[in-house]
């Protein structure tokens, strides 16, 4: 090649992440950018600014320059000791009168590179494609947040349309979807221990007859809210059909807290409601059913039995609750219950009389 | 019209005028949802119903309103990203203008269907400069004319901008912006570090 000389000042504004090393070792010149980056590199040893890394090296200028072309793994120090060293990619080149010139690029951490060394356009080559990766580098995060926003968004509106799907309009318990859902869920358990709690109410088709479907809707939200008041938390009520109430309890599972609830529930229903003026009677009969009296509960099965439980109150006289297969022992304590909560509502009665 | 497009246009009007505004003209432009998704895709006509409720309803030409979304696009705090990527673009005030005939394949890098105009520069000589703009619906003119407004306060540049012409043109629309630089250092730019992306 016939001597191509080059300004240095030219050559700054082609290559601004160059270095200039002679034959002993010792830089001459940097590029502007690298410059800015490790400040007073003019007179270091080039062993000192640049640990050569891949291929290892010491830094030694004729082994550098023994691989003139090839991609070298580096990182350049600046002359404090506290100095962060920058990883760089570079190329060697040998120079005429010896020594040679290293030319610089950012690795992977490129964003990094540029926000902690505060490097703008100017810094880089008018060709340097760098510009477009960063370009490319900030779009994409502006896109990425935007993404998390919306994912954001249809979370929540998936969440709301859930909701929706398993609530109850008027009353604003679960419903039947909801309730089958949560019973397969409980019956998919290996050992499920809850109960189950069907009511109907008794007169409420004579609510709707004589006064108006809008007195029905009223005893269903009364009764929805006394329902929510007679449960803890995290019990399960669900309006399944028209006057038709499933509750399924998961939490101190037993014959006689459910016959407690159940009594309760009861007694809050014979209480009249009072629509625009005008009484309402209504009554309950429930059926209870527990997941321990089968061997492998099955919604369907224990949903039948709670419901030919439900029947027999009916047919017991109604305002009472049966339960199916009834465990031994607690039948009698359950009938003092009973009893013992009809006598306090006589005794009502008869002092409000 | 790709949706970070409308969403653009949702954002302007929510955050100058006001929600309630913006639900009014969301209500009157008959949109049916009146939040825009930017994976979505919308309608054109869409947008010119919501502009039209906007100009009516805000009592602003259109015209205006959209060179005040240009401005905004490249002012407004949060959206510091977009001032970022038209620096990008160039050096200079000048080479930003340069590069105007990249716009859409630069918006294509980050996002392939995102359609915004079509630009091309035509350089008159002494400072002074025409560009033409392609799109499906009127306005990118106006728009350039905000962004170029507040780019050249960004560069340090006095810039005259004038909305010269538009007509539909084989379905699209062309529009024609004229710039005149004056002097194109008549500020020091605004400190403008790269390093920016989170």
């Amino acid at each position: 090649m016939k001597g191509a000389r080059i300004d240095e000042r030219a050559l700054d504004s082609l290559m601004p992440m160059h270095l200039i090393f002679d034959g002993s070792g010792r830089i001459r010149s940097a590029g502007p950018t690298v410059a800015k980056m490790a400040g007073g590199l003019t007179g270091r040893r080039l062993g000192d600014a640049i640990t050569f890394r891949r291929p290892t090296m010491s830094g030694d200028p004729d082994e550098v320059l023994e691989h003139p072309g090839r991609r070298l793994m580096v990182e350049l120090r600046g002359p404090r000791e506290d100095d962060e060293p920058q990883r760089l990619r570079a190329v060697v080149a040998p120079l005429p009168q010896g020594g040679g010139v290293l030319n610089f690029t950012f690795g992977p951490d490129l964003a990094d590179a540029v926000r902690r060394h505060d490097l703008s356009a100017g810094d880089f080559s008018a060709v340097d494609p760098v510009l477009e990766i960063l370009f490319l580098l900030e779009s994409q995060s502006l896109i990425r947040a935007e993404l998390a926003a919306l994912a954001g968004r249809l979370d929540h509106a998936r969440r709301e349309a859930e909701e929706e799907a398993a609530t109850d309009r008027l009353t604003g318990l679960r419903n039947r979807r909801a309730m089958d859902q949560r019973l397969a869920r409980l019956c998919a358990l290996r050992e499920p221990v809850f109960g189950l709690m069907q009511l109907d109410l008794d007169h409420f088709k004579a609510v709707n007859d004589t006064l108006g479907h809008a007195a029905g809707d009223a005893v269903l939200e009364e009764v929805a809210a006394l329902l929510r008041e007679e449960t803890r938390n995290g019990d399960f009520i669900a309006r399944v059909g028209g006057d038709e109430f499933v509750l399924i309890f998961e939490e101190g599972v037993s014959a006689d807290r459910l016959g407690i609830i159940a009594e309760r529930i009861l007694m809050r229903l014979d209480e009249p409601f009072v629509y625009d003026g005008r009484s309402c009677e209504v009554s309950g009969s429930i059926g209870i059913t527990l997941s321990t009296s089968y061997d492998h509960p099955d919604a369907e099965a224990m949903l039948a039995d709670a419901d030919t439980a439900l029947y027999r109150s009916k047919h017991e006289g109604r305002s009472r609750f049966c339960f199916h297969d009834a465990p031994a022992g607690t039948d009698t304590d359950l009938q003092e219950i009973r009893a013992a909560s009809r006598l306090r509502r006589a005794a009502k009665d008869t002092s409000a009389a | 019209m790709h949706g970070i497009i409308c969403k653009a246009v949702e954002t302007f009007l929510r955050v100058q005028y006001g929600p309630d505004r913006w639900h009014a003209i969301a209500d009157a432009a008959g949109c049916e949802e009146e939040t825009f998704e930017t994976v979505r895709r919308y309608d054109d006509a869409t947008m010119h119903r919501v502009m039209e409720a906007a100009s009516e309803a805000l009592g602003v030409e259109p015209s205006a309103m959209l060179e005040d979304l240009g401005t905004w696009m490249c002012t407004h705090p949060p959206l510091e990203p977009v001032r970022r990527l038209f620096r990008f673009s160039g050096h200079t005030f000048q080479e930003m203008l340069f590069a105007l005939d990249e716009v859409h394949e630069r918006a294509a890098m980050a996002l392939p269907d995102l359609d915004v105009p079509i630009y091309s520069l035509i350089e008159m000589g002494g400072g002074q400069y025409r560009v033409a703009s392609t799109w499906t619906t009127p306005g990118a003119g106006s728009v350039l004319i905000g962004v170029l407004r507040a780019m050249a306060d960004d560069y340090g540049v006095l810039a005259f901008l004038e909305f010269e012409t538009g007509a539909e043109v084989n379905g699209q629309w062309a529009e024609i912006v004229s710039v005149a630089t004056l002097d194109e250092s008549f500020a020091p730019p605004r400190e403008f570090a790269l390093g920016g992306a989170a």
